[in-house]
């Protein structure tokens, strides 16, 4: 189930996870207002069902459409694998997965909430809407933390306090805007946590047995040096993704995948919304000082205008 | 007096009230090709008597205009149709266990059902029955071995079942109460009882027949009879579920509709309806039906709690929280939107509002969207109001449609919930009426009875289960009790020019009441009946 307020990402990362269904039947179910924002060519091409919930309010009318709805996907001949229900921005995640649950074919997997990381605390202090945004927050067992890239880091610092208080015992995935990869990071960790990955030790208040950074960066890297940080990467980062380019061919742009010891550099074609260069990188919590100690041989694989200049 | 010429119909020999406010009373009414021809004294109206004419005479009851359902839910009559009713009085005859089965078993005749098929039930309440137990599958057993049997509770949020009903659901009896349900068991039994509610209900309600479009269509007819034979000629459904739109043009188109069906299209799907141009938002009707605009579902209902309400209740919130005020049931960006969208077009909005944080959130949106006047938008409920949104509404132009039906069946429950101040103030229709205000008043089918002599009666007297009178300054007159399910809910469809009240030139709807409301005793009002309900001119209901 993934819920949370309006615009604060549900869609992007629906989207991300069928992009990454990897040949899992996925059914999706749509309770929001408006158009359907799932990528139609996407659950085309995985095979993914999409049924729109329609009905507000299930106290007035006779039955509900969430139960209809996974009623019917449970009886057609080629059932889902994993249905994923995009709830509405006011709906009350506890009581969407506890429906879902009384199915006997279902078990809830996960109870997602996004939060957009520019406005969830005032979100939660709205006369309107406060109490229902603290309380989905509450009752989420995941939090992805969105548009974590357009909050400078004394208030990302804030929110994650903010974020112990109020969900105290679900991990904190922190994702950027459009982040394609949250969602394949979210697979990582759900999957994880099945195999009853260690709990994560005390420090950064309990959170996530997981811990995820992304680099971006507009230059260049230099392939030596960006070698050697998949070298210090390996003992560290349990999965590792994104696209990239060399100064050395500068028009040759490479997806790069990293996942336990093995990984990979392919030729890629960029789509114009990802950026030159974006490398997603998840690890166990505990190996976070180490993570970073990657980002920042990351950092120091960048080929900088004047190293450029100074090459020719 | 009307055009000359002679009618096919003449009421006369009772009282009639026209809610027209230039001549409240008249002696007799004449009807000619499904329109009212003429209103005024009998001798006058003996002009338009012909050959062919057909003298009703009302021997002593009242004709009133055919009464327009402020809100309710079609669909569930359609639903329901086939469904026995065990509701007890004031909604129905079941009084204990014994009546049930009766009234089980004669359905269970009339629709010559064979084993293995289901017979259904709606309206199952023990706390207003004579019974201090809840039913069991031991007492349905030795009845129904044969027939799996689900009787719906009354606030639909769970059944009853026998022992075939569980058989045939697959359910097994020990399954373990999930969590957010209730399993009734068996004494000094793990096995499940008979009652399952809330969530120990869904995996029944997931395995429960659902109706085909076929029996939908055919359910049409019922629906309309319970409509009529509650005196209604106008009928709703807001909103309609995205599926059943196309079966009301389609029972349009096969002339099954009789009686006037307006629907609102479901909020959520209404940026795209609009889009699409799936449906005829302004359009007259077309046989029978139209579309009368949009409706948004705002919060949830006072009595599960789930209303939004500004101040905290007194009680814990439905899972047991502290200083609950309840939640809104769509986000003030989403209102906003189809409020302003709506309006942009023309279109009707009819909003959902049970408490006053909701009714907060639609005033501003409809200042938002510029304040217009004259959008006839319709508050559905508002119940838990503050004195000073009257006045916006009054503002606004803002059409209430009461529930006083609440004074009733929870006025106790509000009392303990929110104190008597508050609850007091629920459906407030005085207060409406002092400024003004036209309103309409509703059954909320099937969440009250359609009986519009109960909801009169309601709105006269707002006495609870327990005798308590629910806001004895918002009581209002009969002929206002009247207005609000006659010529007001006709302005609240727009369609006051053409019904509502007993005028020359105005449709030919018609009720005729066995007793005259504004002259009976108030506490008898509910015990009127309704005799006969004319639609066009013509007879659509008898009583036997």
């Amino acid at each position: 189930m993934i819920g949370g307020y309006l615009g604060a990402g549900k869609t992007t990362l629906l989207n991300a996870l069928l992009r990454n269904a990897d040949g899992v039947r996925y059914a999706v179910l749509v309770n929001d207002f408006g158009s359907v924002n799932v990528d139609a060519e996407l659950i085309a091409s995985t095979g993914a069902q999409t049924i729109e919930l329609t009905n507000g309010c299930t106290c007035c009318t006779i039955g509900g459409d969430l139960i209809l709805a996974l009623k019917d996907l449970v009886a057609r001949d080629w059932a889902p694998e994993r249905i994923v229900i995009e709830a509405s921005g006011v709906a009350d995640p506890q009581s969407v997965a506890r429906q879902a649950a009384c199915h006997p074919a279902l078990s809830v997997q996960a109870r997602i909430i996004v939060a957009d990381a520019e406005s969830i605390v005032e979100r939660a202090e709205d006369k309107y809407v406060g109490g229902l945004v603290r309380r989905q927050i509450a009752a989420a067992d995941t939090i992805v933390l969105s548009k974590v890239d357009l909050v400078d880091t004394g208030q990302l610092a804030r929110l994650r306090g903010w974020m112990a208080q109020a969900a105290p015992n679900a991990p904190l995935i922190e994702s950027a805007w459009g982040d394609e990869f949250a969602a394949e990071l979210m697979l990582v960790h759900h999957s994880a946590t099945d195999l009853h990955a260690p709990a994560p030790e005390t420090g950064r208040h309990g959170h996530s047995a997981f811990t995820a950074m992304t680099f971006y960066s507009a230059e260049p890297l230099d392939r030596t040096r960006f070698l050697n940080a998949v070298e210090a990467m390996l003992p560290v980062v349990a999965r590792a993704k994104g696209t990239l380019y060399f100064a050395d061919a500068p028009q040759a742009r490479c997806l790069f995948q990293l996942a336990g010891e093995r990984w990979s550099l392919e030729p890629f074609a960029p789509s114009e919304r990802v950026p030159r260069t974006r490398i997603v990188t998840i690890a166990l919590a505990q190996r976070e000082g180490q993570l970073e100690e990657v980002l920042r041989m990351l950092r120091r694989a960048e080929v900088r205008r004047e190293e450029l200049d100074a090459r020719d | 007096m009307g055009k000359t010429g002679v009618a096919d119909r003449i009421f006369f020999g009772g009282d009639v009230i026209t809610m027209d406010d230039k001549h409240p009373t008249a002696e007799a009414v004449a009807v000619t090709d499904g329109k009212i021809s003429a209103v005024g004294s009998k001798s006058d109206l003996m002009a338009l008597k012909g050959p062919s004419t057909d003298m009703v005479d009302l021997r002593g009851q009242t004709l009133v205009p055919g009464f327009l359902d402020g809100h309710s839910h079609f669909i569930n009559a359609v639903r329901l149709a086939s469904w026995a009713n065990v509701s007890s009085p004031p909604a129905g005859e079941v009084k204990t266990f014994a009546d049930l089965i009766a009234t089980l078993k004669a359905y269970k005749e009339r629709l010559a059902l064979k084993p293995g098929e289901w017979l259904m039930g709606y309206g199952y309440d023990v706390t207003s029955m004579d019974e201090t137990r809840e039913l069991t599958r031991a007492d349905l057993d030795p009845h129904f071995p044969d027939n799996p049997v689900m009787l719906l509770h009354v606030s639909l949020h769970g059944a009853v079942l026998n022992t075939a009903g569980f058989k045939a659901a697959k359910y097994d009896l020990n399954t373990p109460t999930p969590a957010g349900g209730m399993t009734a068991r068996m004494p000094n039994s793990t096995e499940a009882a008979g009652l399952v509610m809330e969530h120990s209900f869904l995996p029944i309600y997931m395995v429960m027949p659902t109706p085909t479009e076929a029996q939908q269509l055919d359910g049409m007819k019922a629906a309309q009879e319970l409509y009529a034979s509650n005196g209604y000629t106008t009928c709703q459904d807001a909103p309609m579920e995205p599926p059943t739109r196309p079966l009301y043009h389609k029972a349009a188109d096969q002339d099954r509709l009789y009686l006037d069906v307006v629907g609102y299209v479901n909020w959520l799907e209404f940026p795209q309806v609009l889009e699409s141009g799936a449906e005829p938002f302004k359009a007259p009707y077309k046989r029978h039906f139209r579309i009368g605009g949009v409706k948004i579902i705002g919060d949830g209902s006072p009595q599960g709690k789930t209303a939004f309400w500004t101040k905290p209740l007194l009680t814990p919130g439905p899972s047991g929280e502290k200083d609950w005020r309840g939640e809104p049931n769509v986000t003030p960006e989403d209102l906003n939107s189809v409020v302003k969208l709506a309006y942009d077009k023309g279109i009707q909005v009819m909003t959902h509002c049970n408490g006053d944080a909701t009714i907060d959130m639609m005033l501003e949106a409809h200042e938002k969207a510029g304040a217009p006047v004259g959008k006839r938008t319709v508050i559905i409920h508002s119940q838990f109001m503050r004195p000073g949104q009257l006045d916006k509404y009054v503002t606004y132009g803002f059409i209430p449609s009461f529930f006083t039906n609440h004074t009733f069946f929870w006025g106790d429950v509000h009392v303990e919930n929110l104190g008597k101040e508050r609850a007091y103030f629920l459906s407030p229709t005085a207060s409406a009426r002092k400024r003004g205000i036209r309103f309409s008043n509703h059954s909320d089918f099937a969440v009250t009875p359609l009986d519009p002599m109960f909801i009169l009666w309601s709105s006269v007297n707002r006495t609870s289960r327990s005798g308590q009178v629910i806001g004895p300054d918002e009581r209002i007159s009969p002929e206002d009790g009247l207005r609000a399910l006659t010529i007001d809910a006709a302005y609240q469809y727009g369609e006051e020019t053409r019904k509502g009240s007993l005028e020359p030139g105005k449709v030919a709807d018609l009720t005729i009441l066995e007793k005259n409301p504004t002259k009976v005793d108030a506490a008898a009002i509910k015990d009127i009946k309704v005799s006969e309900t004319i639609k066009d001119g013509k007879t659509v209901y008898k009583r036997a």
